[in-house]
């Protein structure tokens, strides 16, 4: 009977939730907007997987939470911090033969820089998460204005060749430059690009002043977008890696890290 | 309702408000178990200033009333204010409530603790700021420098030069030349009833010992924070050392005598308040001061023990001592320029380099896991040395967390997040550093 | 016992011993870092600027032979002890010490010069040393005026306070008196006994006011490197208090203001050790004899001197590097 480790990551928009048997290799996962009551989703989600993978509670041997609301979360049996978790999460997803020493977590709401060394262990961190510049809710903000879908900012970014500059901090201002922009018949590919660096701008920023050392990995709802990787890529002067499951590093970490605690 | 009334009204209203904030920071403390009846005394002159509001009470001069010296920072000399026959208070204030009152006269962007002196002084209420009728204060940092003038509005102030150059000749001279001067001043300005306000070297003599005595006592707290055996949390040294603020130097010393006994014993019983393995950390930089006990009070809930406060209004406020070796008025004034000048390390000061060093003899010496910086907003000149800081900590290897914050509450569960993912990152490294140690 | 205590007590035994030793037979040549004076008959030995004198003003080959002897016992014996000789053994300080107590009894303050006003009288110990070697040239080489330069014979005693002062407290004051002999020695004399009153007079107001003027102290300081004798500093022990700087007679400020350098035996330092003895900081200040500790500085006494029992002092030893190199900063 295989056993399981379940990570939790608890943001404040979205829920993720990672299982990893003893082998450390994904057997299930989900993700679901948090809603008003996190601890009733979450409690629905972990079921709903169980059900799927015909998993039963006795083999379920740790539930690790991590993300704003960890602590709300009635199920979870233990808490650590989402700096640990993607930090864990990241060694985890790292591309073959690269040794990630940086990740760069882009979410709904806050973004974070997180250096570690060769094994693992957090040397410095940064966060940002009281400005929504620098956040997944600057693109969804302006992507809004624009009247397109978030999924389609990234392909279109990479379709421009000249990014225009969006001089506005503060995401609401921004959204007023872009609605001027676009008035002045400037073309959707060029701004859309001028959105992503403005948001990579904002980013490195923060990465240097962590300082952030190759190899890089993107994770987050951000590390689904490859604009934002390109617009970073030129800014830090740094190669950015895209794993497979972006927005469960946070979730697959802490499942990690819920396992070394057993 | 009159002006007169709504003043009233007002003035009830905002000491409910600083009372019921000092009063929830007491009540942590004085909840923690096991924690010895030492520390009453201090939680007591706490009470007694902020929510009972009667600071005469600790001060116990009932049958002859001294007069209240209001200063600020460390490097005006109680000794002089002792033997003046007066009483010294040291104002610098750590309450948000007063802040936002004083933000009508500093720049919104300034720094909490004078906002938090104007707000206390412009609106009385307070009486441990309201008794002190003169302010002695130094002109060390910007913001203190302003400070005097938006407080003349509301006080008599008097302003000190303390020269920046610590190592020019003409710096020690001047600051000499100040200590005169204030001596002149309070010969003139405190009258007791008995005639004879001069303040002669007897007098002096008398004084110094008492701080002498006093800070015996703080070394002897320090050694004891030094232990790997923690005895003492930092949130409640933080409070003991923030209440010589208030309490004379004679009743302080008596009860801190007291507490350090105590404490020894705890460590000979072993009667620890946390575990070994928790992160040690040092907070330096801008001072924290009760009520605001925000940061050691995160620190110290995510795990860490605060082993020592590196900022002026811990035991850098008290350590060191005034070595006069002659008992003449000439010798007395000139130590006790030099000690209240020479061994301060605030960045007020070009260049600081003796901080760094304490620095680096703090971190050996309390055994110093990990650095957190405490910048209060618009602290400019702490903040300065951040990276100075840094770099000295790069031989010896501990990370460093900047914290930039006010007195405002609000952000405490963003502090909490950076808080404790430090600590865990003190606590594997701590592990990963204890399991390469080869079994001999 | 303090070092304070044992220092009178040496001081006062060299006195006795320096300035009578000869009824006790005691002979120790003419080779000693001090000021025992050729003018005590009583001397147990002479001090060694007579020597200087005598041979570079006979300039024969006899006399060379004669101060290169002398000179490596003189050199050993400032090797042995180092500035040690001024502080803890010159009768001369002595004397000036007992008018410092004095002063203290009486309940006056001290004056202090300011580093300025020190680096300004510097000149005046080079004149007095250019008098021990130099002009003893001319008394030997007469080119131009003889008669003062024959009437000069030992030039720098004439000048010397030593030759006043010490003969009147072994209780000859014959040597008080202006010399009427001829011209040069009338002037000298003057100029020796108006020294003698500065030095009773500046060491009543100013500690150790002649030693910032003694060209013994100045030959004895070249020595520093290399003597036995030294004073130790621990950079990270040091809060900078400055302390040190207030109780020493010699007004160092280097000691308290160098960072980067372990040896702080500075040129003008005569090792009395106040400033170890006052310092409150455990070990941040210590007096090494042959690279080994044998005083150091410590909190509890400090507290202790002055009446408040320290129950624990209050640092380990920590061993770091002394070099520390602080972005920026010129070391010392």
């Amino acid at each position: 009977m295989e056993n399981y480790f379940v990570g939790i990551d608890a943001g404040s928009t979205y829920i993720k939730i990672a299982f990893i048997d003893t082998e450390s290799t994904l057997a299930g996962y989900d993700h679901k907007p948090t809603g008003i009551d996190a601890n009733g989703t979450t409690k629905n989600m972990i079921e709903a997987i169980c059900a799927e993978k015909g998993i039963n509670s006795a083999q379920i041997k740790s539930i690790m939470a991590t993300g704003y609301s960890r602590r709300n979360i009635e199920i979870a049996r233990s808490t650590v911090t989402e700096i640990k978790a993607h930090g864990a999460g990241a060694i985890w997803a790292a591309p073959q033969d690269i040794s990630i020493r940086t990740v760069i977590d882009i979410g709904g709401q806050d973004s974070k820089i997180i250096v570690m060394d060769k094994n693992g262990e957090i040397l410095n961190f940064a966060m940002n998460d009281k400005c929504a510049a620098g956040t997944g809710r600057f693109l969804e903000s302006l992507a809004r204005v624009l009247e397109l879908d978030i999924d389609q900012l990234g392909p279109m970014s990479l379709n421009s060749n000249m990014p225009l500059s969006i001089n506005s901090t503060c995401v609401v201002f921004a959204e007023s430059e872009v609605i001027s922009l676009v008035a002045r018949k400037k073309s959707r590919e060029d701004i859309v690009a001028g959105i992503h660096r403005s948001l990579s701008k904002r980013i490195t920023g923060m990465a240097r002043k962590a300082g952030a050392i190759p190899e890089i990995l993107l994770t987050g709802g951000g590390g689904l977008n490859k604009g934002i990787a390109k617009a970073l890529e030129e800014e830090l002067f740094m190669e950015i890696h895209l794993p497979t499951y972006p927005q469960l590093n946070g979730a697959i970490g802490a499942a990690l890290l819920g396992k070394l605690e057993i | 309702m009159n002006t007169i009334e709504t003043d009233q009204k007002r003035k009830e209203l905002f000491l409910r408000s600083v009372a019921r904030h000092a009063a929830a920071e007491l009540e942590q403390l004085r909840t923690i178990p096991k924690s010895s009846p030492a520390f009453d005394y201090f939680y007591d002159v706490m009470d007694a200033i902020f929510i009972q509001n009667d600071p005469e009470r600790i001060l116990n001069y009932s049958h002859e009333k001294k007069q209240m010296i209001g200063i600020y920072c460390m490097v005006i000399p109680e000794e002089l204010i002792y033997a003046a026959g007066a009483v010294p208070i040291r104002l610098c204030s750590g309450s948000f409530e007063a802040s936002q009152i004083g933000e009508d006269f500093v720049p919104r962007d300034g720094c909490p603790l004078v906002k938090s002196a104007m707000g206390f002084s412009s609106q009385s209420g307070l009486k441990a700021f309201d008794m002190c009728d003169v302010v002695v204060i130094p002109t060390t940092c910007d913001a203190k420098r302003k400070l005097g003038e938006e407080l003349s509005l509301f006080k008599e102030v008097w302003m000190v030069e303390l020269p920046h150059i610590k190592n020019a000749d003409f710096s020690r001279q001047i600051w000499v030349e100040q200590m005169y001067a204030l001596k002149a001043r309070l010969e003139k300005h405190v009258r007791t009833s008995w005639a004879k306000n001069r303040i002669t070297a007897q007098r002096l003599s008398n004084a110094i010992k008492n701080s002498a005595r006093a800070q015996s006592e703080i070394r002897r707290v320090m050694a004891i924070r030094k232990s790997t055996q923690s005895v003492i949390w930092g949130r409640q040294a933080m409070t003991v050392l923030n209440s010589y603020f208030y309490a004379p130097v004679t009743d302080w010393t008596e009860a801190m005598v007291r507490l350090n006994n105590d404490l020894s014993d705890k460590i000979q019983k072993g009667e620890t308040v946390c575990h070994e393995k928790s992160p040690r950390i040092l907070i330096a930089g801008s001072p924290g001061i009760f009520p605001n006990l925000k940061i050691p009070g995160i620190v110290e809930e995510m795990g860490g023990v605060v082993v020592n406060d590196e900022s002026c209004a811990g035991e850098r406020y008290l350590y060191d001592p005034v070595g006069n070796t002659e008992n003449n008025l000439r010798d007395q004034m000139n130590s006790i320029a030099s000690r209240y000048m020479a061994p301060c390390v605030c960045p007020s000061f070009t260049p600081n380099s003796d901080r760094l060093f304490m620095i680096k003899k703090m971190v050996a010496e309390y055994a110093v896991d990990g650095i957190l910086y405490h910048v209060l907003k618009g602290c400019v000149i702490y903040d300065f040395e951040v990276h100075r800081v840094e770099d000295v900590l790069k031989e010896s290897g501990q990370p460093l967390l900047r914290i930039e914050t006010d007195y405002n509450p609000e952000d405490v569960e963003q502090l909490r997040t950076r808080v404790e993912a430090f600590i865990e990152m003190l606590k594997a490294r701590k592990k990963n550093r204890n399991s390469t140690t080869p079994i001999s | 016992m303090t070092i304070s205590k044992l220092r009178w007590s040496i001081l006062i035994s060299s006195f006795f011993v320096l300035l009578f030793g000869a009824y006790l037979g005691l002979y120790f040549g003419y080779v000693l870092p001090t000021f025992s004076c050729c003018y005590v008959s009583s001397r147990a030995g002479t001090c060694f600027l007579l020597t200087l004198q005598q041979t570079i003003g006979a300039f024969t080959w006899e006399s060379i032979v004669v101060f290169l002897e002398r000179f490596t016992y003189f050199s050993l014996l400032v090797i042995i002890m180092g500035r040690g000789w001024c502080g803890w053994i010159c009768p001369l300080g002595f004397f000036q010490d007992l008018l410092d107590l004095t002063r203290y009894k009486l309940g006056i303050g001290s004056i202090r010069f300011s580093k300025k006003l020190r680096n300004g009288l510097l000149w005046i110990k080079w004149v007095f040393l250019s008098v021990v070697l130099i002009v003893p040239l001319w008394v030997a080489f007469p080119f131009f005026c003889p008669c003062v330069a024959l009437n000069l014979e030992i030039p720098y005693c004439q000048l010397c306070p030593g030759k006043y002062i010490l003969p009147l407290l072994v209780g000859n004051p014959d040597r008080v008196a202006v010399n009427f002999k001829n011209n040069t020695n009338l002037v000298m004399s003057t100029l020796g006994l108006t020294f003698s009153a500065a030095l009773i007079w500046g060491a009543f107001i100013k500690r150790r006011f002649w030693c910032l003027f003694c060209p013994m102290g100045l030959i004895i300081s070249w020595y520093r490197k290399i003597s036995f004798f030294k004073l130790r500093k621990n950079d990270l022990q040091c809060t900078s208090c400055e302390i040190c700087y207030n109780t020493c007679p010699m007004e160092i400020e280097e000691v308290y203001k160098s960072r980067g350098r372990e040896d702080v035996t500075f040129g003008e330092c005569n090792l009395c050790l106040k400033c170890v003895e006052n310092c409150p900081e455990k070990s941040a200040l210590e007096a090494v004899y042959l690279g080994k500790t044998i005083y150091r500085s410590s909190s509890i006494n400090f507290f202790k001197k002055r009446g408040i029992k320290s129950s624990v002092d209050t640092c380990k030893m920590v061993e770091v590097p002394l070099q520390i190199q602080i972005k920026g900063q010129k070391q010392s």
